[in-house]
């Protein structure tokens, strides 16, 4: 076989599974390049009440504005581009009982599609109250690559395992060294 | 020239010794650690290694461990010789009621292969106390050769809870080994740096 039909061949191949990868990883829509990442939201469970029998039902958006405007109950309304470091800097504009405790995000350095955890407690961990998710949502399930923590919780402990089981890392996290993709429960406390 | 010839000749008989010497310790420390040992075989390294009690002010010390060819023989030497179990003994098999009282105290048991098998890293501190009044002990770092190989742990004494993290100084992602220990560690398997014990 000549030189030039192998590196055909070879580029061929890399090209293919360059395309498979990326078919496999739009299948939900999650990880996409920046404008079609999608930016989903659901309530944390304080511990101590009754849990739901079911996972979180996850509310997705096509910008990360919308995400923040509907896990504040409308309370933070950003520029359609926001990030997270517009977050941080923003006021709420009207009274709402939501709060967000925990951002998730599908890539590593606070990157990629998020899952905004709101909780109805304006405290949020800062009196003393802790919340987890005891199953995170399907498709969030070995799926987040860093997060970060709000509203006076220092504590957001991902876990490998359902029910807080298994390998853990605390964050804020940028990175997520082994637990990269391995997270599938949640917990946030001061 | 001859008088240059024996001092070359000096210094390099010096040089290859310290490396024959440095190649064998860290062999000794290292190399065995990994070796397949599913028999209790020649091949098999059973180490032991003291924690420090958080608050003293050698956090930093990089743990020393001593290797033996049996876990009998690492088991003896972590309780300065009050425990003699029989040659063959499975690391695995120890109970809490097997380890006699000493100067010593052993706090876990780190094992190479999951289900508590392969070769060993005995934790152990220098009082009789171990975690009984709430005292705490860690390894900021490994010894030579434990690094990210670590993937069960049980512990003893009263330290309840054996925390592995995945990098030096109790960084990055964890598991704490409860209980009866860690009969696998999921994603921290091969990936423990540093160690924390606690009641």
């Amino acid at each position: 076989m000549s030189l030039r039909l192998r590196l055909g061949l070879a580029a061929s191949l890399v090209l293919a599974l360059a395309l498979a990868a990326n078919v496999t990883a739009n299948a939900s829509g999650l990880s996409a390049p920046r404008g079609q990442e999608r930016h989903c939201i659901a309530q944390a469970f304080k511990v101590g009440t009754p849990a739901p029998a079911a996972a979180a039902e996850p509310r997705c958006f096509p910008t990360f504005a919308k995400a923040i405007e509907a896990a504040t109950g409308g309370a933070i309304q950003l520029a359609p581009n926001a990030g997270t470091q517009e977050l941080r800097t923003a006021q709420r504009i009207r009274p709402s009982a939501q709060y967000v405790i925990g951002i998730d995000y599908w890539d590593a350095n606070f990157t990629g599609s998020t899952f905004t955890w709101w909780v109805d407690n304006p405290n949020g961990c800062a009196d003393g109250s802790r919340y987890w998710n005891n199953v995170i949502p399907p498709d969030w399930q070995n799926n987040i690559s860093s997060a970060s923590t709000w509203q006076g919780c220092n504590h957001f402990v991902h876990y490998e395992g359902i029910y807080l089981g298994g390998s853990a890392i605390d964050c804020t996290c940028a990175t997520m060294g082994v637990m990269n993709d391995k997270s599938n429960s949640e917990e946030w406390y001061q | 020239m001859s008088r240059l010839l024996s001092r070359r000749t000096h210094r390099c008989l010096t040089f290859a010794i310290i490396a024959m010497l440095t190649a064998f310790s860290v062999g000794l420390a290292s190399a065995p650690v990994n070796a397949a040992s599913p028999n209790g075989n020649a091949s098999e390294r059973h180490c032991i290694a003291k924690a420090t009690r958080v608050g003293t002010p050698v956090r930093f010390a990089v743990p020393v461990a001593v290797c033996f060819p049996t876990f009998a023989q690492a088991l003896s030497a972590a309780t300065a010789g009050s425990t003699q179990l029989s040659a063959g003994f499975k690391a695995k098999d120890l109970t809490r009621g097997q380890i006699r009282p000493s100067v010593q105290t052993v706090i876990s048991i780190d094992f190479v292969d999951a289900q508590w098998s392969g070769n060993t890293l005995t934790w152990y501190v220098d009082n009789d106390v171990g975690c009984a009044n709430f005292d705490e002990y860690w390894a900021d770092t490994m010894p030579l050769g434990w690094n990210d190989v670590v993937s069960s742990a049980q512990m003893y004494d009263s330290c309840n809870f054996a925390t592995h993290f995945e990098h030096t100084g109790f960084a990055g992602a964890y598991i704490d080994c409860l209980g009866n220990g860690c009969y696998t560690m999921g994603a921290m398997n091969d990936a423990t740096s540093s160690e924390h014990w606690r009641k």
